[in-house]
């Protein structure tokens, strides 16, 4: 009877404990990386593709537009700040969840020597992932302070600490479940033209034959993607970094010669982005309409290039893939509607899922901005456009519809 | 597993780490599955381990030296006789005593100071000099030696545990107790709770004030010192019992270094309170001896005969009480702060206490104060806390002289605690603030009911679910409250750099 | 010298050194039992006893003796 009762004792501490323990984890720590890989731990099967990269990857390509008009399914592991031996270590932690077919990399941050990296950053990423041995080897690698190391395993060891910040809204998220349809891509709703015109190095301007750190990397990530029968491919996105950048990207022209593996370097990629309308911030990263473009040139470069399936008709995946969609298509609307200025809603109405009816004010006048956007809806036919019979109190009315139904999603003015 | 160890090898292990508690947990579960005659041995084992990860090779290194001339020493005297005898004793008390003055007190050279030294050091002498008064022979087996010489639990701070009360764990045989191992861990648990919930929150507002006593003049001075109180005793204390829990578990009991001791009322009983287990060293070790020298003896009999013979023994005892404050004062850091805060002041205090005892007692039978009224009890202990503040000012103060501009900063009226502003702007913000308060009435509380008896008794009789409540909240609040991990430094024990 | 003696002659000692005729002491008693019997006072009541009965406790013996039972044990040891 003693025994039965101690064990009992230790037994609701112990459930007590962990209780107490995930509620205030759930209610203090950063959702971010778990929001991001939710799905990449809840789906059972593997992906055609994995995109591994910084930001620039993360806004730059979506799965789920990859699913709809090719069928092919994807992961965006991109995220903040990663450098290449981040990326590295992604494809070996990832490794153990999911073997992909191809393997993507963009070859930012060729120019840098360094391997630490940011470790509130860090957390973006890394807390979704359980600790297992290589997610000790990545972080003892990647950090060189101790207690970042414990920080970065043990994520409680940071965020309990945040104690003070739990309202309401925190508690509320413990219970309730917040979900990013987007396999891993974040979509940026932000449009912003460069001051001055992107200047871009020739195609070949190299790094003089010198490797950095980076480049090592870019080896390792090619020669992991070998030893586990995954076709490597490299990329760098339409970016006006710095030269010192532009040139270590070019560098890697050599390095994918040497090692066999295809390379595209998209600045050079002639009419593939507007330099104008296709940015969230003047040149870095690209917003919807950028990416649109970039994930429609990736998709058509994926198919010629490699042997992929379409599984559109696949019930393996159709049934998950096209569920996802919906709620994916709800998420992007949410945007649209909530569009606070004229060029955004442009920007978010380049979706082949959408017709849109534009109204504009008589005497009404587009900036450059604003006209290329609206020329590239026309042209693809995404839009029609007219002038209003009476002057009214916006510039310009846009009447938003689904395309396959016709049902009217929202109404903008500006 | 290469990375988990490197990993640990990088690490300094502090008691209040998440890699000593993995650590007890691996020398707990082991020491209940070797043998008897092997449990020792095992201890010895993990003194090693841990003095090598908490001092590394250094400190390992010094330790062993001073250890093994006390062991070579104590059969010498044992064993000896006349002038072997007389050599066996103080060569390895000087060697000691050398290795402990040199780097803990850095006059020669600055050196170091291996792990632990201010502790270790008088556990060794108390051997050494208990053999070399006969009160046992002198330890012939290595393992029943070392397993006590370098007893992990208590090289981080104490308590200074004799050998006689070390070896009588091992009378019986050791067997695992359920009562003990559950005992050990709340003990273990209420110590980080006292360390992280409530010492380093105090700290802050601690190092604020000691750290800019020009801004924070006036009543903030006075505040400051009352929070290092509970700061320190928080601290020293917390670490006593994740000590004491972690022994406890081992079924072992070790000397307790805390008594309450803010329930004193008076400065003699204060001193049987706080930091017991050194009082009892250096009466044992240092006043005995002292009293009884000749010289001692016969100042005694002067003054009995000059003051009469009540006033005459206590003026009589009084030099031996100021050297012994001096020298315990000295023990704290070599520093004249320390001698006067933790020494010299206190035995002045008693001094002017024995000397106003007969008239206090006067005045109150005259008013029918009697010693047992509740609000005189109440006052008493006010006064012996407020007495004990005052060494502290020299205890935590950067030196005398600062302490002494502090005691003066008091009196520029500087209100500014008793606002909103004021109490906000010590580094410590509202829900903190709440927090510590909080915490230190828990404490109080759980302190009262210290005072009738074991609270860990208590709550043993009590049903499953209150007994898993309790055990929840407190793991709760360590876990949530606590002021660890990157967002604050949780340093290392104030006593663990002696 | 016999236990019985020992006991008188000490009960002598402690009733002049603490000024208490009222003051018997037994094998039991301690310091607890007396109100003016602390650490710092402990000394000089050895060297009282010493001095009645013209012995010398050793240091081992000045801290060990817990009670009044055992100091007598040590005297007549020392009367030996």
């Amino acid at each position: 009877m003693k025994i039965v009762k101690r064990i009992i004792a230790c037994g609701l501490a112990g459930l007590m404990i962990f209780g107490i323990y995930m509620v205030s984890l759930r209610a203090t720590r950063v959702e971010y990386a778990h929001l991001k890989y939710e799905q990449f731990f809840k789906d059972k099967t593997d992906y055609d593709v994995m995109f591994f990269g910084a930001s620039h990857t993360q806004n730059g390509l979506y799965p789920m537009q990859l699913w709809k008009d090719y069928g092919i399914t994807s992961y965006n592991m991109g995220g903040p700040d990663s450098s290449l031996p981040t990326s590295y270590y992604m494809l070996k932690l990832a490794l153990k969840y999911h073997k992909p077919k191809v393997a993507v990399l963009d070859v930012i941050m060729a120019d840098k020597n360094d391997i630490s990296w940011d470790y509130s950053v860090a957390h973006h990423y890394l807390d979704a992932f359980p600790l297992s041995e290589t997610k000790i080897e990545a972080v003892d690698f990647l950090f060189p302070d101790t207690k970042k190391k414990l920080e970065m395993l043990f994520p409680y060891y940071v965020y309990h600490g945040g104690w003070k910040d739990i309202d309401k809204e925190a508690i509320e998220g413990v219970f309730k479940e917040n979900h990013w349809p987007t396999f891993g891509a974040e979509y940026e709703s932000l449009i912003q033209t460069p001051p001055e015109p992107l200047q871009f190095v020739s195609q070949d301007a190299g790094y003089d034959g010198d490797e950095t750190t980076g480049h090592q990397y870019i080896r390792k990530f090619v020669e992991l993607c070998r030893e586990n029968d995954i076709e490597p491919m490299l990329m760098f996105f339409p970016c006006g970094c710095e030269e010192s950048a532009q040139r270590a990207a070019n560098e890697v022209y050599r390095i994918a010669g040497e090692m066999e593996i295809p390379y595209v370097n998209l600045i050079y990629e002639e009419g593939l982005i507007n330099q104008t309308i296709d940015y969230t911030d003047g040149g870095g990263h690209l917003n919807p309409s950028g990416a649109r473009k970039v994930t429609e040139w990736m998709g058509s470069f994926l198919t010629s290039n490699f042997q992929l399936q379409d599984h559109r008709d696949d019930d393996n995946y159709s049934e998950l893939w096209n569920a996802t969609y919906s709620n994916y298509l709800e998420f992007i609307e949410n945007y649209l509607q909530e569009s606070t200025d004229l060029m955004t809603a442009l920007m978010n109405m380049y979706n082949d899922e959408y017709y849109s009816y534009i109204e504009v004010n008589p005497g009404f006048e587009a900036d450059e901005a604003e006209q290329m956007l609206i020329d590239q809806l026309l042209n693809e036919n995404l839009a029609e456009i007219k002038e209003a019979d009476t002057p009214g109190e916006n510039r310009i009315k846009i009447r938003v519809t689904e395309v396959e139904s016709g049902k009217e999603i929202c109404t903008l003015a500006f | 597993m290469r990375t988990v160890l490197n990993l640990l090898s990088e690490y300094h292990m502090s008691l209040i780490s998440a890699e000593f508690l993995l650590f007890i947990a691996i020398v707990i579960a082991i020491f209940y599955c070797v043998p008897g005659k092997a449990k020792r041995l095992w201890i010895g084992a993990a003194n090693i381990v841990f003095l090598y990860f908490a001092g590394g090779l250094y400190g390992l290194s010094l330790w062993f030296l001073g250890a093994a001339v006390v062991y070579l020493g104590a059969m010498g005297i044992t064993k000896g006789r006349g002038f072997l005898k007389k050599l066996c004793f103080w060569v390895p008390l000087i060697i000691n005593l050398a290795i402990l003055i040199i780097t803990r007190y850095q006059y020669i050279h600055p050196v170091r100071a291996p792990f632990g030294v201010s502790f270790y050091t008088l556990i060794l002498l108390s051997y050494l000099i208990d053999v070399y008064w006969g009160k046992f022979e002198a330890v012939l087996n290595p393992v029943d030696y070392f397993s006590y010489a370098g007893f992990f639990p208590a090289m981080t701070s104490g308590p200074i545990i004799r050998y006689k009360e070390f070896e009588a764990n091992f009378k019986d045989r050791i067997r695992p107790d359920y009562k003990n191992i559950v005992f050990g861990m709340e003990r273990i648990l209420w110590g980080f709770f006292k360390k992280l919930v409530i010492s380093e929150r105090f700290a802050v507002l601690v190092n604020t004030v000691f750290g800019d006593y020009k801004t924070y003049s006036g009543a903030y001075i006075i505040f400051g010192v009352i929070c290092f109180a509970f700061q320190l005793y928080t601290d020293f204390s917390g670490c006593m019992d994740i000590v004491m829990g972690v022994s406890e578990a081992m079924g072992m009991k070790i000397p307790e270094n805390f008594a309450t001791p803010f329930f004193s009322r008076s400065e003699s009983e204060l001193w049987r309170r706080w930091h017991i287990t050194l009082g009892t060293w250096f009466k044992d070790y240092i006043m005995y001896p002292l009293q009884k020298t000749d010289l001692m003896v016969n100042f005694s009999d002067i003054c009995r005969k000059k003051f009469g013979r009540k006033t005459g023994k206590k003026v009589g005892v009084w030099p031996g009480l100021l050297i012994l404050w001096f020298l315990i004062g000295y023990w704290h850091g070599g520093l004249l702060k320390f001698v006067i805060g933790s020494g010299l002041l206190h035995a002045i205090y008693m001094i002017c206490g024995q000397i106003n005892e007969p008239w206090l007692k006067k005045v109150h039978e005259k008013l029918g104060i009697k010693p047992e009224n509740g609000w005189y009890v109440i006052l008493c202990r006010v006064r012996t806390f407020l007495l004990l503040c005052s060494g502290f000012m020299f205890f935590r103060a950067d030196s005398t002289i600062t302490a002494l501009r502090m005691y003066g900063a008091i009196f520029t009226g500087n209100m500014g605690l008793f606002s909103a502003e004021g109490i906000t702007s010590l580094g410590l913000d509202v829900p903190d603030l709440v927090v510590a308060a909080v915490s230190l009435l828990i404490l109080f509380i759980a302190e009262c009911f210290m005072q009738t008896g074991s609270v860990r008794e208590k709550l043993y009789e009590k049903n499953v679910f209150v007994r898993a409540l309790t055990w929840s909240l407190l793991a709760g609040a360590v876990m949530i409250f606590g002021m660890y991990g990157p967002a604050f430094e949780a340093g290392s024990f104030i006593y663990q750099n002696f | 010298m016999g236990r019985e003696e020992i006991f008188e002659r000490l009960n002598e000692v402690f009733r002049e050194y603490f000024d208490d005729d009222s003051i018997t002491v037994t094998d039991d008693t301690t310091a607890a039992d007396i109100e003016d019997w602390d650490s710092l006072e402990h000394i000089n009541l050895l060297v009282a006893i010493e001095r009645e009965f013209d012995i010398k406790f050793t240091m081992g013996e000045t801290s060990e003796m817990k009670n009044v039972g055992e100091m007598v044990t040590a005297i007549s040891e020392h009367l030996k």
